[in-house]
């Protein structure tokens, strides 16, 4: 027989899961865009306030399932995790729009020279694997999976050291420059929230607290 | 029929054997009290020796009395002993039968019993110790089924609270269920009374004679009693009933007197012990 | 032992008949602490509160062997003063259970019968033990009343007040509350904690919400044996056994 407790669980996981599928829909859309040189910030925009709207009735139910349940162990463990988690799916949506922005009032990856646009496509791809695999680890509170952020965020961390150094050898500034900038910026804190996310998935499963950054 | 009609006719039938019950008691006190006329306070003061009523009022006060003293003491114990003391089983169940059996006994037997062993074996003759001894017998079974059951209505929670507390197993007992249980025993004490107060077959041959001179000086004397007195009038005298319905209406006022007092008792009490509900 | 524990329990075993009601059961208590046990019915948890009392001695057909050690005494062992032993450590019944006495003869009855004191000091013990428990203000001008005229919630700060009266360590307590309205258990409860401060408490509860608010640590206990203990954090947080995250987080119980 069911607890009282796990519709509630099931009702947050599901919006919870929505917003996430939403959010990798939005950051996919932004990088590729970005990346490939297409506009579409419009409708970045109307996923990203979608997005927005989606975080305060999750915190609700959280909220009300505490308020309610009094839950404890692995059913406290999952709330906690799905707030933060939450939280970071909003910031997926926020820096995705914030590259669609970088994008129409800096332009694109055009300007650059091959070799910058060769890291700043790797950086885009891994960062979308990463935001695919949190999803993925979230929906099956996959340790293993999540654990395996780690190494991609370690990656992504490598490529935009490396980005920024280059940048910084290169002596002049050009429209390129501002916006690739801003752009690995907003690609790295997103991978950054993507290893939060699988931090959460560990804690969520296994209760302990470790860093995967 | 309907079962409102059902209902009513069983309320009436049940009430019948009430109303024959109140009728014979108020019957019997009529009756009596036509005897009325030959009591008066010299009649209840003087000495037998001079046609009163005196040494068997009195008499029969002692023996009822001393009886009770015995009885309601070994009672009492008794029943602490088995229901507190005494390992659950065949032992117990056999000596709760015996108790009840010795309640059943006839007065007669009882009597002559008393007279085998009290009087002639131990010597006590025909005598108050002789009527005390055997009276108690009598009063016995009714004191240690009372103080059973009302030991036994008493919250172990009482006694728990004193043994964890620090307090020794009889001391659990006698500061708590004792004292709770108190006014069920007195009134057991009192009801047993009742019961021999007017005991004439018990006292027959133990202890009562025609007259004495006098109130006995000592337990080992014999006494006279008001049943006693009424039996001899009758059937060694061949007097007319009418002429001792005088004694008998005392008798009768003792009894019910002592039949109130344990009822009064058991309602005044019921207020004061607020875990019996 | 270790400095700050208060009671050692050693390879504990309780037999009620033929049924092995505690198999072999190692526990440490906290001194100065709300210790909590917990489980389901029947698993054994007040059987286990009352052997640190030795109230199971009260029970004919139980045998206790093993070794429980309070402040260091072993109070299995032979020619153990039980009396004294019930003095020191106190117990708080499940249904509150005053005696059909006054208020004031409650508190007094523990102190009378270990001669602790006798009229103006008694008094002062009696108002010491009502401000401890939290009920002085409530009956002092009714000391003489009868015990059976406070509510079930004052009727339990009594009995805690009458076992505080004798100056004990450690105070048992089997499901204090669960005769009790939320209200009142709110009181206790806050009461335990106070209580903590002074003495070592010992609460059994199959209220996981209640262990999980007033405890320090907590023992989980499964059919005779501890499945898990700790301090009460860890235990509600992040179990390490799957029993136990099972039972607190309602799956059995």
């Amino acid at each position: 027989m069911k607890r009282l407790i796990d519709a509630g669980l099931e009702q947050l996981a599901s919006m919870l899961f929505r917003m996430g599928e939403l959010a990798q829909k939005t950051v996919s859309l932004s990088v590729m865009n970005y990346l490939e040189g297409t506009h579409g910030h419009t409708q970045v925009e109307e996923l990203s306030e979608t997005l927005s709207e989606m975080a305060d009735p999750i915190e609700g139910t959280a909220f009300e399932i505490i308020a309610r349940f009094q839950p404890v162990a692995s059913d406290l463990r999952i709330l906690k995790s799905y707030m933060k988690i939450c939280y970071d799916f909003r910031r997926y949506g926020r820096y995705a729009l914030d590259i669609s922005q970088i994008y129409e009032r800096a332009g694109g990856m055009d300007e650059c020279e091959l070799a910058f646009r060769k890291i700043l496509k790797e950086i885009g791809v891994e960062t979308l694997n990463m935001v695919d695999t949190s999803i993925q680890a979230l929906k099956n509170h996959d340790v293993e999976l999540a654990k395996t952020l780690s190494t991609m965020e370690k990656r992504v961390d490598d490529l935009y050291r490396s980005y920024l150094d280059k940048l910084i050898e290169t002596n002049t500034t050009t429209g390129c420059t501002i916006s690739s900038l801003l752009a690995v910026r907003y690609l790295e804190r997103i991978a950054d929230h993507a290893a939060y996310i699988g931090e959460s998935i560990v804690y969520l499963a296994t209760g302990e607290k470790t860093t995967l950054r | 029929m309907g079962s409102q009609t059902k209902e009513r006719i069983f309320f009436f039938a049940l009430g019948v054997p009430v109303v024959i019950c109140l009728l014979a008691f108020f019957w019997i006190a009529a009756t009596l009290f036509t005897g009325v006329g030959t009591l008066n306070m010299e009649f209840l003061t003087t000495s037998a020796l001079q046609g009163g009523a005196f040494e068997m009022i009195v008499g029969t006060i002692y023996l009822f009395l001393g009886a009770a003293a015995i009885a309601g003491p070994i009672g009492v114990f008794a029943a602490i002993y088995l229901v507190e003391y005494a390992p659950h089983g065949k032992i117990t169940r056999i000596i709760d039968q015996a108790i009840n059996n010795l309640a059943g006994v006839p007065s007669i037997i009882i009597g002559l019993f008393g007279y085998t062993l009290f009087s002639r074996q131990l010597g006590f003759g025909i005598s108050l110790m002789a009527g005390w001894l055997t009276l108690a017998l009598m009063i016995l079974p009714i004191v240690i089924r009372g103080s059973e059951e009302a030991i036994r209505i008493v919250p172990q929670s009482f006694k728990q609270a004193a043994l964890a507390l620090g307090a020794t197993k009889w001391k659990s007992i006698s500061l708590t269920t004792l004292i709770a249980a108190a006014p069920g025993i007195v009134t057991s004490v009192i009801l047993g009374i009742a019961r021999v107060a007017g005991e004439t077959a018990a006292i027959l041959f133990t202890s009562c004679v025609i007259i004495t001179r006098g109130l006995p000086s000592s337990p080992l004397e014999p006494v006279m009693a008001l049943s006693f007195n009424m039996y001899v009038q009758i059937v060694a005298r061949g007097a007319p009933p009418e002429s001792v319905f005088g004694m008998a209406l005392i008798l009768f006022f003792i009894v019910v007197i002592f039949s109130l007092v344990a009822i009064i008792l058991r309602v005044y009490y019921r207020k004061k012990q607020p875990w019996l509900h | 032992m270790s400095y700050g524990d208060k009671v050692e329990i050693r390879n504990l075993n309780i037999w009620f008949g033929d049924k092995h009601v505690i198999n072999g059961l190692d526990l440490k208590i906290k001194a100065n602490s709300v210790t909590a046990i917990m489980g389901p019915s029947g698993c054994g948890k007040s059987t286990l509160l009352r052997a640190l009392n030795r109230m199971n001695d009260v029970i004919k057909s139980s045998r206790t062997t093993g070794d429980v050690f309070i402040g260091g005494k072993n109070i299995y062992e032979n020619g153990t003063n039980v009396y004294d032993l019930r003095r020191q450590v106190g117990m708080v019944f499940q249904k509150p259970n005053p005696l059909p006495k006054s208020i004031y003869e409650n508190i007094a009855f523990g102190p009378k019968i270990h001669k602790i004191a006798k009229g103006k000091a008694l008094d002062k013990i009696v108002e010491k033990s009502l401000r401890a428990a939290a009920l002085w203000d409530e009956v002092n001008d009714r000391l003489g009343d009868s015990a059976f005229d406070l509510s079930g919630g004052q009727q339990q700060r009594l009995c805690i007040a009458r076992a505080l009266a004798v100056d004990p360590e450690i105070i048992l307590m089997d499901e204090p509350c669960s005769a009790l309205d939320p209200a009142a258990t709110a009181k206790i409860e806050q009461l335990i904690r106070i209580l903590s401060t002074d003495y070592t408490v010992v609460i059994v509860t199959h209220n996981m919400q209640q262990a999980s608010r007033v405890s320090d640590h907590t023992v989980f206990l499964y059919l005779g044996d501890i499945i898990e203990q700790g301090d009460t954090k860890s235990i509600f947080e992040n179990p390490k056994h799957e029993l136990t995250e099972q039972y607190i987080t309602g799956e059995f119980g």
